[in-house]
């Protein structure tokens, strides 16, 4: 009787479970926009977008021209994801400005700059907000010692050993020590001050950033002596190649000097290397691009609090204010975002050595390690305690956690307490030590009694006495 | 204990000025007892017993007082509070009882003539009764 509404219903689960599977990998969303210049041509990255959509992200294809795309409609974000591969773009739809962007990005938007030797004044502007500083027009970066033997200068190998840095969790180890990035067509950056720029990839030794073209000996002599001078305008590690950022709301942008990077030419396929001549090996490019847009959408290096309490020693109650000089206990849960074999998103403990907890009025009055609770930890979370003595100042006091560390979501918690001193009746009475004195008080007023009832007596008998003496 | 009262307040002065010249055939160290025995002698005869309780209780304040203070500073001053209490009312007693004897002693009335006995006692008993007040409350 009930055989088909529940088979109806198993399928149903089993529709929605694997819809979950495709679905949630990013721990913040799966709808992408990207927007391709015209110069760039949508099928030479096929791989990348099949890439993402494997990761089950929806992509969403736009012109940067394009009046329908907008990012925001009522305060309500339509995108979670943004790439933007519009290097040369001299204009954008209102709903793509920089502004928009810059705005969408203050509400949660992760976004990849893809970009090219060839960057339009606009985005010039636009990435001097971030505190990036691109080298001019045409200047691409090159390298005469490390490319593959049939390819130019302008398509340098990178080896991971030398370029990439090993920033937290943006690059997954088997990058790191994989085969050479290809990495073609690029721009370079230099990075200003802002602390919240990571430098991903950096030129190597024999890199630099000119202009890529031959110069015979005649028109070399031409230009020294009109003053030109081709001369690099950066070199070696100083060229910066790929870039990430994380805001105080853990909101990521990358930055990729070489969008042509991810084209299908080199996702996956081999590369001749110039030193061992024909020895071919598998690019890293393919990785590369797997483990940043892992981490600028929200895949890796996802922190979590899952809760935060406080209280008394030997107690359980997390309590609003407590005494000067208790022993207090508090905790921190954390989990980390993972993406399970199967496909499916989950949270597992996140162990880290160095997590701290200061007790703060205006400064921090202590500041401590935070352990791990092995007894209160689990697979799905992990959980640091810490005892220790509330200082002997009263006042309202913060638990503040913050853990920032590049690569991972900034922890950023506070709880806040009163340290209160002893009521008036809280003190401890009837000290074994103050005997001594609670007795003289007792017997000085017993004394005064007795004083009394004599002088009042005596007073008497004195009187008798005058009368008798009368 | 009336009896004595009456005759110290007559015989005080003969009695002091027999011993001074009894006592200029003996060594200094006999002078002092003798002189010891003699203001002994002459307190127990000429002072009448409401100074002597005065006196006694004054002693009592006193020996209370030091034994505190010698506590404090050998031992511990931990609740301090208690400690000022209990000192502060050994003290305070001792001051009202100064102040209360100065009042009722004999030879009083050049200075306090308008307050009568009777009126300085209930001074003292009202400012005693609020003394020990404060100092129970000091006490914790």
């Amino acid at each position: 009787m009930y055989g088909p509404k529940w088979s109806s219903l198993s399928a149903l689960f089993t529709l929605v479970s694997s819809l979950s599977s495709v679905n949630a990998r990013s721990a913040t969303g799966d709808r992408v926009l990207v927007v391709l210049e015209p110069k760039v041509v949508k099928e030479d990255y096929s791989k990348f977008w099949s890439s993402l959509e494997k990761r089950g992200f929806e992509l969403t294809f736009k012109g940067p021209k394009d009046e329908s795309a907008v990012l925001q409609r009522y305060g309500e974000a339509l995108y979670d994801h943004l790439i933007m591969f519009t290097p040369s773009v001299k204009s954008y739809a209102n709903g793509l400005s920089p502004k928009e962007v810059i705005s969408a990005q203050f509400a949660g938007l992760n976004t990849l700059y893809l970009l090219s030797s060839n960057i339009s004044e606009i985005n010039r502007d636009t990435f001097r907000e971030y505190d990036l500083e691109f080298a001019e027009r045409d200047y691409t970066y090159l390298d005469a010692f490390s490319h593959s033997p049939g390819s130019s200068l302008a398509a340098p190998l990178l080896y991971p050993q030398s370029s990439l840095i090993k920033s937290g969790a943006v690059l997954s180890a088997s990058t790191l020590t994989g085969g050479p990035i290809v990495f073609p067509g690029s721009t370079s950056f230099t990075l200003g001050q802002n602390p919240f720029l990571v430098e991903v990839a950096h030129g190597s030794k024999t890199g630099y950033v000119g202009e890529n073209r031959l110069v015979d000996a005649d028109e070399a002599e031409v230009e020294a002596g009109l003053g030109k001078r081709d001369a690099a305008s950066t070199t070696g590690k100083k060229a910066g190649l790929v870039a990430a950022m994380q805001t105080r709301d853990n909101v990521r942008i990358g930055f990729v000097a070489s969008g042509s990077m991810f084209s299908d030419e080199w996702w996956g396929t081999e590369v001749e290397l110039s030193s061992p001549k024909n020895v071919a090996v598998p690019s890293g490019n393919a990785a590369f691009a797997e483990d940043l847009t892992k981490w600028i959408f929200q895949e890796t290096g996802v922190v979590k609090v899952i809760s935060t309490t406080h209280h008394r020693k030997g107690e359980l109650e997390q309590r609003e204010s407590y005494r000067i000089k208790d022993d207090l206990t508090f905790s921190i849960s954390l989990a980390e975002h993972v993406t399970l074999p199967d496909g499916t998103s989950s949270w597992q403990g996140f162990e880290t050595p160095d997590l701290q907890l200061e007790f703060t009025m205006l400064d921090p009055h202590i500041r401590t390690s935070l352990s791990v609770d092995p007894a209160r930890s689990d697979s799905k979370q992990t959980t640091y305690s810490k005892t220790f003595k509330a200082p002997d100042r009263h006042g309202v006091f913060k638990f503040v956690v913050e853990y920032w560390r590049s690569g991972y979501s900034y922890i950023s918690t506070s709880d806040t307490a009163s340290v209160v001193p002893f009521r008036h009746d809280e003190y401890p009475r009837f000290i074994l030590g103050a005997w001594p004195f609670y007795s003289s008080a007792i017997s000085m007023s017993a004394a005064f009694l007795l004083f009394c009832g004599l002088w009042v007596a005596v007073g008497e008998g004195d009187r008798k006495g005058k009368k008798k003496a009368e | 204990m009336s009896k004595s009262s009456t005759a110290a307040s007559s015989s005080g002065p003969s009695v002091g000025s027999s011993n001074s010249s009894s006592s200029v055939s003996s060594n200094t160290s006999a002078q002092f007892q003798n002189s010891i025995s003699t203001l002994v002698a002459n307190y127990s005869s000429s002072t009448p017993p409401r100074l002597k309780l005065i006196d006694s209780f004054l002693l009592f304040c006193l020996l209370s007082g030091g034994l505190q203070m010698a506590y404090r500073i050998l031992v511990t001053s931990y609740p301090y509070n208690s400690f000022l209490g209990g000192f502060g009312s050994t003290v305070g007693q001792f001051v009202l009882l100064a102040g209360l004897r100065s009042q009722v002693a004999p030879g009083r009335d050049a200075e306090f003539k308008e307050v009568s006995k009777e009126r300085a006692f209930a001074d003292f008993c009202a400012a005693s009764i609020i003394l020990h007040l404060f100092a129970v409350n000091f006490l914790g």
